[in-house]
């Protein structure tokens, strides 16, 4: 190293050697002899040796003066100076004078002196010319090799002279010196030393300057023990030569002296170099103390850059995930707008399109305009924050929502002068909201218009939307209550349902088949509800939807029936009726306070089975319970009996015993039934019995046919009424019997009805039968005859009253068949049929219309009117129907009415109403016939429900719905769908065909072979995702769902129905998501390795660090401890080479945000070959650039120059020792990708073995000496940095390539 | 004391300090340097049946040029049922990276895992 110094030392000393050689020569020239000698007596310079100086002066001042290599001039001065000195020797040398030793001048001064050559130097001198001369011409030349050369020359005279000025220090008598240095001048001795130390310092990297210019602790030791010993010796010198020329002591004295002073010196000085180095070795050890500290908190400051990184890296996903940023300032003072690239992208800007407020505002949406004007207007004016929404056109018309964010900046005495601020690009959240708010409303529109009671409400509770039916239901119809909370419009509504609500909120759904709602008013309204949220978009509740039904009524009606039946069941009991049931399963009786009574029992009796039958009166009244008792259990036959039963205090009593059995699997478990008080009824019968008499005198002059017949059947006693209805005589009558003249067909009927008469069985009985008249007619009579017994209760005889009803029984007949004809006939039609009468009273009923009023018998129907057989309301329109049908005269045909029955059971009738007229015309009633069409009504309502349900969730989920017919191919897409690829519904597609064609290529394998497995039956429900192209061209992901739905008689297929999701937005989502991950991961990854890195390699060089000095403890030899401090001193340098490295590598780690440009790959290629064109000439390397002109990629220039330099540099330094190198480089450029591609065909890598750590740090594989595996390391970090990545292909022998992706 | 030991490590300087060491308490009568595991491999192969040639001992670095530390014990796990002699090998290395001690856990070959630097306590360990 040449430092300021040394050139200025250079060129004094040149200069002073001028001097001298002028002054010298000036000496000569006027004969001032002083000059010439300095000491009279002493050797002078001669006048040649001026001349010399001045050559070799002008050679040193001229040395390193031009530049560019033009060393003429110090050529031709050291040639000359290396002349003269040539000359003079080659006199010595060979004895003859040339004459050019007093060429210029005669030299008197010799000449007085009797030197041996007068005015010629000495050979000393002259050879120091000749080698002076030699190293400034080497110097001047460029051999390299020669160089050292030079410097040792230079040295050697240095020697020279220092010995003869050595001589004249000592005062060395002239003839005890060499003859060589003979004749020396002083001031030429000093004008040599000079020459030459000034000569080598020009040269300081070479020779013993280098070493002592050097800063190794050799270096450093010599430098200063040097000068020291040399003061010391020479003084020491001095003193000897003293004190022997003055005699103080004796030479062998001297010299012992002189040897013990000089041990002692140098164990001085060896004691202070000893101490020196201890200090040395102790900082050195504190410096090794400190680089572990170092080392350590390297590695700490790694963790924490991990932990930076990370935070940024969630920053940095957090920012791009909500888009780009645009970012603005506006200068106070001038309006001077300036934006970032990321504003000019989200407003449609060039990137050097001049950009102002006015630009700004042109690109604003017309409506919009004035007030972001006004914004910005008050902002700059004002210096008020902004901060506003709006909307602009792009030139290609495409409309963008935008926040804006501004404040005012003020400087340092608080005056505005700036505002900044922010532009977000918000569209999508924008559409999203607005289409969001259109759903709502669409909901809204549908809830308003619901049949049903529907509320819907945000999470506020308060109302959106309520139809029409809910504030009937709930008495509000008149309110405002959009907007209005439910809790305010009902302020009775209990926690527990604001719970509900609550937990609705949430996701719950609830569910209440019915619960009262005590109104304010005090009234209670029963309510069956079903409450549900629904949500925004996923996972986001936006509010509730309460579907609610008013059932008060219903529950009316229930309470009604429960006070109806305890009216009935106090009613029984007044009527003395009391009820029993056995259990014969536990075998326990119950009997209820009416039996216990009727038993004449205590109110806390208890009844047994075996006690119970007691009760009944021994003989005929206990058999025939008990036989019908046994029939019940057996059989099931319920029985109705008249028994005798004896009470508890002894009295008979007749009572009605009615009995019926439960069975269980076939076996009976329960008898019940009622006990009735019949003893007054019983007793009134025998009391008629007794009045029999006063019956008697009646009974001849009855204007009914009457008779008492034996009960053989023998006429005993007719009245008149009989004879003349039967043309007999009462003789004639009196000798025959009933059954001769009772016609044969009504002769067994009545037969038997006499004979269970005569049993018991009954007591009397009524027909209608027919007799022949004496002439042999039919004379029709209904009979009516009971039993009259005697005392003994044996059969005295049958009272008969016969009337005849010969004539009514005749049109009855008629009329009856005619009827049973008709009834059959509309009995059997499955319409309501029915006549009424002009007040509207149904005088025909069919059975269906029977049934459906909920009688058993036409007769309990007839004569009543709809307001009693249904509710007014339906009555109502009912008869307003029948009083326009009377009063125009015209048929209603096919009407579509409601009736609601009491129940509350409302049906559907497709009614028709003919009006029915007399013979004379006139109106009479209407026959009216209903079709019941209820079933097919509430089959349609609860198919429009489902649809309008399914629609409404559908619309809610914005899901399309797609309809395919394997049979005729024919798909059929919903609107929803359609919206979807932009497709309008006029040209929808409706063949499968079309939806297939658009699926993405890369998913149309997945997406038939799913459908395939659905169609084969391998899977429950078809499931794919695929993209598919939108009319525009690009791709939409779409969740496609399907099921079938019909098949065919064979069980294949026919048809599927399902849905079309649109998860675009979604799978986006997912991508970022995965790229952030796959970012944070990698450079999880190279942070780790970077951490082993630092501390493998740090840890590396402090071993080696540790070892020395544990050697240098150990080591007993000088030699052995400097050759292990140079060791050191090597450490120390590899050790800040890897820490400069590592910093170059920790750089790129930390620098994110490194600046790009755009750069072309060609120009920087060209620069890289340009740097490399030495090796590139020397290797006879060929570089095939195929890159164009115009290839441009956006990089950062260093990384680019390092990237470039790096894998070209290799690819010669690695080259094949059989051949010349060839590079191929070309730039791909792909739809994807693109990358830069260095092929060579070097030695090529064995992947195989090393392409794991092919890019790790200090990784070498050729043994290079001059790999230092630090490279590629770089190159992939920069490569990284930039989002890019390397790849690399091999083959031992053949060649490697490159490719750099950007 | 052995006979024989082997320092296969590209450090000049670790491998200086090694052998002023071993030198130094007389740890080893001979001493074999390689640069790298190619070259040992490359000197041992051919003296397989011989026992004085070959190391008692072997102290491995992991990373090294042409054939690093792992590829070494690779070539010699092939070789090694040729071999009569008795041959110990640790691993020495600056790694602290704890994958490294586990792959050298795998290799039965490896009697043990040193980091460096080598202390002369290790040394007298394996050594004395």
């Amino acid at each position: 190293m040449r430092t300021s110094k040394d050139s200025s030392f250079v060129t004094y000393t040149s200069l002073a050697v001028n001097f001298i050689a002028i002054l010298v020569v000036t000496g000569w020239i006027i004969g001032f002899d002083v000059l010439l000698a300095i000491v009279p007596g002493l050797p002078t310079m001669k006048f040649n040796t001026a001349l010399g100086f001045l050559f070799a002066g002008l050679a040193l001042t001229f040395l390193d003066t031009f530049r560019n290599g033009f060393n003429l001039p110090v050529q031709l001065f050291s040639v000359l100076t290396m002349l003269i000195g040539l000359l003079t020797l080659s006199q010595y040398a060979f004895g003859y004078s040339l004459g050019i030793d007093e060429f210029f001048f005669v030299d008197n001064i010799s000449r007085v002196a009797n030197a041996p050559y007068p005015g010629r130097m000495s050979a000393a001198t002259a050879t120091c010319f000749l080698l002076l001369g030699a190293s400034l011409l080497i110097f001047s030349s460029s051999r390299v090799r020669l160089l050292p050369l030079a410097q040792y020359v230079l040295h050697l005279v240095s020697l020279l002279s220092f010995i003869s000025l050595m001589g004249f220090f000592y005062q060395v008598p002239s003839s005890a010196k060499l003859p060589f240095f003979s004749t020396m001048a002083i001031h030429t001795s000093i004008t040599f030393l000079l020459t030459s130390l000034a000569a080598s310092l020009s040269r300081p990297h070479l020779g013993l300057v280098g070493f002592f210019k050097g800063r190794n602790l050799g270096t450093w030791l010599a430098k200063r023990l040097l000068p020291q010993i040399a003061f010391l010796v020479i003084t020491l010198g001095f003193l000897m030569i003293l004190s022997k020329r003055f005699g103080i002591v004796s030479v062998e004295f001297g010299i012992s002296l002189q040897t013990i002073s000089f041990l002692a010196i140098c164990l001085v000085l060896i004691l202070r170099v000893a101490f020196i180095l201890n200090r040395v070795d102790t900082e050195r050890q504190e410096a090794e103390n400190q680089l572990s500290d170092l080392n350590q908190s390297l590695e700490e400051k790694i963790a924490e850059r991990t932990e930076e990184l990370n935070l940024l890296n969630e920053r940095l996903q957090l920012a791009t995930s909500s888009g780009n940023v645009g970012l603005w300032t506006i200068d106070i003072k001038d309006n001077f707008l300036d934006v970032n690239d990321a504003l000019r992208k989200i407003w449609g800007f060039d990137p050097y399109e001049p950009i102002s407020l006015d630009s700004l505002s042109k690109r604003t949406h017309p409506e919009d305009r004035a007030r972001a004007d006004k914004a910005f207007d008050l902002a700059v004016k004002n210096q008020l924050s902004i901060g506003l929404e709006h909307r602009i056109i792009l030139p290609n018309k495409s409309i963008k929502y935008i926040k804006v964010n501004g404040v005012v900046h003020y400087d340092e005495q608080g005056n505005p002068f700036r505002i900044a601020g922010t532009h977000w690009d918000i569209t999508e959240q924008k559409l999203f909201e607005i289409s969001l708010e259109e759903s709502e409303k669409r909901n809204r529109v549908f809830i308003e218009q619901a049949p049903s009671a529907i509320a819907m409400f945000d999470t506020e509770m308060r109302y959106l939307a309520a139809s029409e039916k809910w504030k009937e239901d709930y008495g509000i119809k008149d309110k405002q209550i959009i907007g209005i909370s439910h809790y305010d419009i009902f302020p009775e509504i209990v926690e527990d349902w604001k719970k509900i609500h609550t937990k609705c909120l949430h996701g719950a759904i609830d569910k209440v088949d019915e619960a009262p709602f005590n109104r304010a008013d005090g009234s209670v309204q029963w309510l069956t509800w079903e409450v549900r949220p629904w949500y925004k978009k996923e996972g986001v509740v936006g509010g509730l939807i309460m579907y609610t039904a008013d059932i008060t009524s219903l529950k009316q009606k229930e309470e009604e029936k429960k006070r109806l039946e305890s009216i009935l069941e106090q009613a029984s009991e007044t009527a003395n009726i009391g009820a029993w049931e056995v259990d014969l399963v536990n075998n326990t009786v119950y009997w209820d306070k009416t039996t216990k009574e009727l038993h004449k029992v205590a109110a806390d009796y208890e009844p047994k089975l075996d006690g119970a039958i007691q009760f009944f009166k021994e003989g005929e009244s206990r058999q025939k319970i008990e036989a019908a008792v046994q029939n019940a259990i057996l059989n099931g036959t319920p029985y109705d009996l008249e028994v005798e039963l004896v009470t508890a205090d002894g009295s008979t009593k007749w009572i009605r015993a009615v009995g019926q059995a439960d069975f269980s699997n076939g076996v009976c478990t329960r008898l019940f039934g009622v006990f009735q008080d019949i003893n007054q009824i019983k007793e009134a019968e025998l009391n008629l019995k007794v009045s029999e008499e006063q019956f008697r005198g009646a009974f001849q002059y009855s204007a009914i046919g009457m008779a008492l017949v034996s009960p053989e059947g023998k006429w005993k006693q007719v009245n008149s009424r009989v004879c003349e209805m039967l043309g007999y005589e009462e003789k004639e009558l009196l000798q025959t019997t009933f059954q001769e003249i009772t016609h044969p067909d009504d002769l067994e009927s009545d037969l038997q009805l006499v004979q269970k008469v005569l049993s018991g069985e009954i007591d009397s009985y009524k027909m209608e039968k027919r007799y022949f008249h004496k002439k042999g007619n039919i004379v029709w009579v209904l009979l009516s005859v009971s039993l009259v017994r005697d005392a003994d209760n044996q059969p005295l005889h049958f009272i008969s009253q016969i009337e005849d009803v010969t004539e009514r029984k005749a049109t009855e007949n008629a009329l009856k068949e005619e009827r049973k004809l008709l009834k059959s006939l509309i009995d059997n039609i499955p319409v309501n049929i029915y006549i009424k009468d002009l007040a509207s009273r149904k005088t025909l009923v069919n059975r269906l219309e029977m049934e459906y009023s909920g009688f058993k018998k036409e007769s309990e129907v007839l004569g009543k009117t709809d307001f009693d057989l249904y509710p007014a309301e339906s009555a109502n329109v009912s008869r307003q129907e029948d009083l326009e049908v009377f009063s125009t005269g015209k048929a209603i045909l096919n009407k579509e009415t409601i009736n609601t029955r009491h129940d509350g059971s409302t049906n559907w009738f497709l009614s028709s109403k003919i009006p029915l007229r007399n013979d004379t015309g006139e109106i009479v009633g209407l026959i009216g016939i209903s079709y019941n069409i209820t079933a097919r009504k509430l089959t349609e309502r609860a198919l429009q429900e489902s649809e309008q349900r399914w629609q409404f969730a559908l619309e809610g989920a914005n899901d399309g719905v797609w309809d395919w017919n394997l049979a005729t191919e024919e798909v059929f897409y919903s609107k929803r769908s359609l919206d979807m690829l932009g497709l309008s519904t006029k040209d929808a597609p409706n063949k499968s065909g079309a939806w297939d064609n658009r699926v993405h290529p890369e998913d149309k394998e997945a997406y038939f072979e799913e459908m395939q497995k659905h169609l084969r039956g391998e899977s429950e429900v078809y499931i794919n995702e695929h993209r598919v192209q939108h009319e525009d061209g690009h791709y939409v992901w779409i969740l496609d769902r399907g099921k079938v739905t019909e098949f065919d008689e064979k069980g294949q297929p026919l048809r599927v129905i399902g849905t079309h999701s649109d998860i675009t937005w979604r799978k986006e989502k997912e991508a970022q998501v995965r790229h952030s991950f796959d970012i944070i991961s990698e450079q999880n990854k190279r942070l780790l390795n970077f951490a082993h890195i630092v501390s493998h390699n740090l840890r590396s060089h402090s071993g080696n660090l540790e070892m020395m000095i544990n050697l240098i403890d150990m080591s007993s030899t000088p030699e052995e401890k400097e050759e292990l401090i140079e060791h050191l001193a090597q450490i120390s340098g590899s050790l800040s080479e890897t820490i400069t490295n590592l910093n170059e590598v920790v750089k790129i780690q930390v620098d994110i945000n490194t600046q790009t440009e755009e750069l072309s790959l060609k120009e920087y290629f060209v620069k890289t070959m340009r740097i490399l064109s030495g090796d590139i000439k020397e290797k006879r390397a060929r570089i095939n650039l195929n890159i164009g002109d115009g290839v441009t990629i956006t990089y950062n220039r260093a990384y680019l120059e390092s990237i470039l330099l790096n894998f070209l540099s290799n690819a010669i330094k690695y080259r094949h020792p059989e051949r010349n190198p060839v590079v191929n480089i070309d730039f791909v450029e792909s739809k994807n990708s693109k990358f830069l591609q260095i092929a060579d065909n070097g030695r090529g890598i064995d992947l195989k073995l090393h392409k794991a750590k092919l890019f790790g740090m200090y990784k070498t594989f050729h043994g290079n000496a001059d790999a230092k595996g630090i490279g590629l390391f770089i190159t992939k970090n920069q490569v990284e940095s930039m989002g890019g990545r390397i790849e690399v292909e091999s083959e031992v022998g053949v060649g490697t390539t490159f490719k750099i992706y950007f | 004391m052995v006979d024989l030991a082997c320092i296969i490590d590209d450090d000049q300087i670790y491998v200086f300090g090694l052998r002023k060491l071993i030198d130094f308490h007389k740890y080893s009568k001979n001493l074999l340097v390689f640069k790298n595991g190619a070259e040992a491999i490359k000197y041992m192969k051919p003296l397989i049946s011989t026992s004085e040639e070959l190391p008692d001992v072997i102290l491995l670095d992991i990373n090294m040029p042409v054939m690093d530390g792992w590829q070494f014990l690779d070539e010699f796990v092939k070789i090694k049922p040729m071999i009569k002699k008795k041959i110990t090998i640790y691993m020495v290395s600056s790694s602290i990276d704890q994958a490294d001690i586990e792959k050298a856990k795998t290799y039965q070959e490896v009697s043990d895992f040193i980091v460096k630097p080598v202390k002369e306590a290790d040394l007298a360990k394996i050594l004395g």
